[in-house]
């Protein structure tokens, strides 16, 4: 067994991680389907579309998908086969570590190439096209996520069992 | 060894751009170094507006891509956009070319790759399915699909309301109703098949706008070649390259003016006295570019003026109209 | 060569259950390295990324899902499942036939398979159960009816498709109607035959009187106002696919509030579970396409194209080679990983035969229904395990084995007869 303080710090992390990034993603998916709406019953019913509502909506699926990131890997929800796993269920705890490290250290690295990319369009002054809104900021927090992700692999990885499928709805 | 370019395409393979000019081009390189050097055009490696940083970060070696895309990056490259300049490319893109030469090339904007050149295609027209700019107001609250920021200026002159989607989206949206028409090429509602939906054309000379392009390449490939290479590179580069894509946009642009006339397009020349007031109104997108050059370090009023008497110049040389 | 390699290591990290996205995503970029260097690599995967999930039109994605969860949550299944009842109750198999019918109306609201599945089964199985239908019949009847999730529309798997290969959402939805229409009644003519040759299986039930159907069918109306507004809205043209979803799911989030099926914690819930899903299905698209990258980079659409041309066979038989290897991936991955490992490979063949995208598309969809319920790795079936668990796997199994057959039946007309598929979206 592992030690129980251990598990217990991963959980209460695991936890605030919910906590925090749940409501947002929440919120995120919430508002792209109302701004859709208020937009095309704009055009339809006084003629005026909501301005930019276009590049809105992009800026809101980068909060939405990265926010819930971390979420999937702590449900256990990422896709994956486990045919080796079924047909060899000793290898399954090894493979369940393995897994748990490939995500980490993926999720970290992707982490590290956001954050140069949000480096690169900053210095570049990227911007929307008609809001003028800084591309920088959002690749920054695409990074900061993966870092998040990162985290939650490993926990999922330690707090997880090697047999817990996919959590389906 | 062999040195090949990658070339990241992002339009269809069988593209004018790919057939017309960068499969021949490459053929010509390939025939200049001896075939040391050859162009490879591969599937796209990026979302179209990231083919700069593509090339900048050497993924790819070469790529065609639009200015427009990348907004906040470019303010000079913005002069090749500006309406009521001239309708043949060739002029246009000769015109721009020696500009950016001569104003705009140490403010290095393309910084990080080497700039092969830099160009227009044909003017944007106004473009609806059924409706005609016969004076200020005819076209109040039609809605238009606009790709950039320019377009908007324009649209919202003319009392239209700007809708903002991908180019895939508009065609869908045109066929549909959903927008009342574009600011297009006239080789692209002829090439997309718009013609059905694409009815009428108000036609100005010198564009509503433009489309500003280029075609950038690596540093570090452009390194790797050999001097004589090099040489043989910059010999097809530059103005030589230019007219390449402004000729070939030019009878494209042509060609499909020949086939919407056949095909019952209605055109619709703008009398002058209302090509006049549309010149008023959009006037202050002239002077906004102006003062956007001025804070980038260069004088944009005489880059402008020097813009316009090269239009002039070459238009006369050529003997064409606007 | 390095493409080949690249894909033995990715196939061998998904069957040691690495996550799929993760194993592209590894492969893609340290692939994309070895042929480039370290700095186009790591841009090149920042700019994917960053691209992929700042998308309006990707957004389509989720406001579907969205939809399907808003009208599960809502129970409405219960309600499908009752008026198909009333229909076709008192014939041989009836129940399992209103399982298929009450499928096909949840699938023309949700894009998902699995939600069809669970949805139904949580209804349709103890009602089965009541009236002695065998876990086989009933079992089967499930699972097959569930994979109508992702061929009538809307439908996830279309627009992964259409998203990879720029193909019109519209003209795939609209494609997906006939042929989801045919399966249906495939699949109720399969119960026919069945119960036919072992009654016992499926005894019918008690007849309904037009009153009741009338009731029963009035109960559902808002499942037709659904699909009619987003399906009508986007074959008539007022809405492009991606309004129509969000439109769809502002239908669907008033219609459960309106049945008082929605407290707070419920919405919140909701669109967390569809915000999680749509990053699922985004981080696989991500490593689809850096691992497409690389792929492209090195060479193996140009050389899988010679080597197409070099086979010098009809397109007909290439189609059935490709076939073939997606009935065989099947038996071993699962669907979404299956279309984002695939379709960058295989569609540029396609269109260089000179196949019709939209109709590739349903077909590619009809393929994956079939890997959907086959062993050893059917997803439907292992989400029918998870709602029902005390049905053996074994007896699950043999229960879409009976199905396996209409679903051959339907490939084999669609690739005989096109038209099914293209006279619809050829009006649009
Ligand atoms: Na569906
Ligand atoms: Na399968």
């Amino acid at each position: 067994m592992r030690p129980a303080p251990l598990r217990q710090a991963l959980g209460v992390t695991a936890s605030l991680i919910r906590r925090v990034l749940a409501p947002v993603a929440a919120l995120m998916m919430f508002v792209i389907m109302a701004l859709m709406v208020a937009d095309v019953a704009g055009r339809y019913l006084f003629n005026a579309p909501i301005r930019g509502a276009y590049e809105i909506i992009e800026f809101l699926m980068c909060l939405m998908i990265l926010s819930a990131l971390p979420l999937v890997s702590l449900q256990g929800r990422h896709v994956e086969a486990s045919l080796v796993a079924d047909l060899v269920p000793r290898a399954a705890t090894l493979l369940h570590w393995l897994a748990g490290l490939m995500a980490a250290g993926l999720f970290a690295l992707l982490a590290m190439l956001l954050w140069n990319y949000a480096a690169q369009l900053d210095r570049q002054n990227a911007q929307s096209l008609f809001g003028g809104i800084p591309h920088a900021p959002f690749a920054t927090f695409m990074a900061v996520l993966f870092g998040v992700a990162a985290i939650a692999a490993l926990i999922a990885m330690v707090i997880r069992k090697p047999g817990d499928g996919p959590a389906v709805e | 060894e062999d040195i090949v370019l990658r070339y990241s395409n992002w339009v269809p393979a069988t593209h004018p751009i790919i057939t017309r000019v960068i499969e021949p081009w490459g053929q010509e390189l390939s025939e200049a170094t001896e075939g040391r050097v050859s162009v490879e055009v591969m599937p796209a490696l990026g979302p179209p507006p990231g083919h700069f940083d593509l090339v900048a970060n050497e993924v790819a070696d070469l790529a065609f891509s639009v200015h427009g895309y990348t907004p906040g990056r470019f303010v000079l490259t913005q002069l090749g956009e500006l309406p009521l300049t001239h309708n043949h490319a060739v002029v246009n893109s000769l015109a721009y070319w020696n500009t950016y030469e001569r104003y705009f090339m140490d403010a290095n904007e393309h910084e990080g790759t080497r700039l092969l050149g830099l160009w227009t295609n044909g003017p944007y027209q106004l473009t609806m399915n059924g409706d005609l700019l016969t004076s200020m107001d005819a076209v109040e609250g039609k809605r238009i699909r606009v790709p950039g920021p320019v377009v908007e200026q324009v649209t919202n002159t003319l009392g239209m309301v700007p809708i903002s989607s991908s180019v895939t989206d508009a065609y869908e949206q045109i066929s549909r109703g959903v927008i009342d028409g574009m600011f297009q090429q006239l080789e692209t509602v002829y090439n997309f098949n718009l013609t059905e939906y694409l009815t009428h054309v108000s036609i100005i000379p010198g564009g509503f706008a433009h489309s500003s392009q280029y075609v950038v390449m690596s540093e570090a490939a452009y390194e790797r070649l050999s001097d004589a290479d090099k040489a043989a590179l910059d010999a097809l580069s530059g103005e030589a390259l230019v007219r390449r894509f402004a000729e070939m946009w030019q009878s494209e642009e042509e060609e499909a003016i020949g086939k919407l006339e056949e095909g019952g397009t209605v055109f619709y020349d703008l009398p002058p006295e209302l090509q006049e007031e549309v010149g008023e109104a959009l006037a202050f997108i002239r002077d906004e570019w102006v003062e956007a050059a001025n804070e980038r370090g260069v004088d944009g009023e005489a880059a402008l003026a020097f813009y316009e008497s090269e239009i002039e110049r070459i238009a006369a040389e050529l003997g064409v109209e606007n | 060569m390095e493409a080949g390699f690249g894909l033995i290591i990715v196939f061998t990290l998904i069957m040691l259950r690495v996550p799929v996205g993760v194993a592209m995503l590894a492969v893609g970029i340290g692939g994309f390295a070895m042929l480039t260097s370290w700095r186009p690599a790591a841009f090149m995967t920042a700019q994917t990324a960053y691209a992929l999930v700042n998308n309006y039109g990707l957004s389509v994605i989720p406001l579907f899902l969205l939809m399907g969860n808003f009208i599960n949550r809502a129970r409405i299944g219960n309600e499908l499942y009752d008026a198909a009842h009333t229909m076709v109750g008192h014939v041989r198999g009836g129940l399992a036939q209103a399982t298929i019918l009450a499928c096909g109306g949840f699938a023309a609201i949700s894009g998902s398979s699995m939600a069809t599945t669970a949805s139904m089964a949580r209804v349709a199985y103890p009602s089965m159960r009541r009236y002695g239908y065998a876990d086989i019949l009933s079992a089967g009847s499930i699972a097959a009816g569930g994979t109508l999730g992702i061929l009538i529309p809307p439908s996830v798997v279309l627009l992964v498709y259409g998203i990879l290969t720029e193909t019109s959402i519209s003209k795939l939805f609209i494609a997906g109607i006939v042929p989801g229409l045919i399966a249906v009644g495939l699949y109720m003519l399969t119960i026919l035959v069945v119960t036919r040759i072992r009654p016992a299986w499926g005894p019918p039930g008690e007849r309904a009187s037009w009153g009741e159907r009338g009731r029963a069918l009035a109960k559902v109306w808002p499942v037709i106002a659904l699909f009619v507004i987003v399906m009508g809205g986007i074959y008539g043209g007022i809405f492009t696919p991606t309004e129509a979803a969000g439109i769809g799911a502002f239908g669907a989030f008033l219609f459960a509030l309106a049945r008082g099926a929605l407290s707070w914690n419920g919405l919140v819930e909701t669109l967390v579970e569809t915000a999680v899903t749509s990053a699922m299905i985004f981080f696989v698209i991500m490593g689809a396409l850096v691992l497409g990258n690389f792929l492209n980079m090195a060479g193996l659409p140009r050389m899988l194209g010679g080597f197409v041309r070099g086979l010098d066979l009809s397109p007909f038989w290439i189609l059935m080679i490709i076939c073939g290897i997606y009935i065989l991936l099947g038996m071993v991955l699962e669907s979404m990983s299956m279309i984002l490992l695939t379709i960058p490979i295989i569609f540029p063949v396609i269109v260089s035969l000179g196949i019709d995208p939209v109709w590739f598309g349903i077909l590619i969809v009809m393929v994956v229904e079939i890997a959907l319920i086959s062993p050893p790795i059917g997803l439907n079936v292992y989400m029918l395990r998870s709602v029902l668990p005390h049905i053996g796997l074994r007896t699950l199994f043999a229960g879409v084995l009976i199905f396996l057959v209409p679903d051959i039946l339907k490939l084999i007309l669609v690739i005989a007869f096109p038209g099914i598929v293209l006279f619809l979206p050829s009006l649009m």
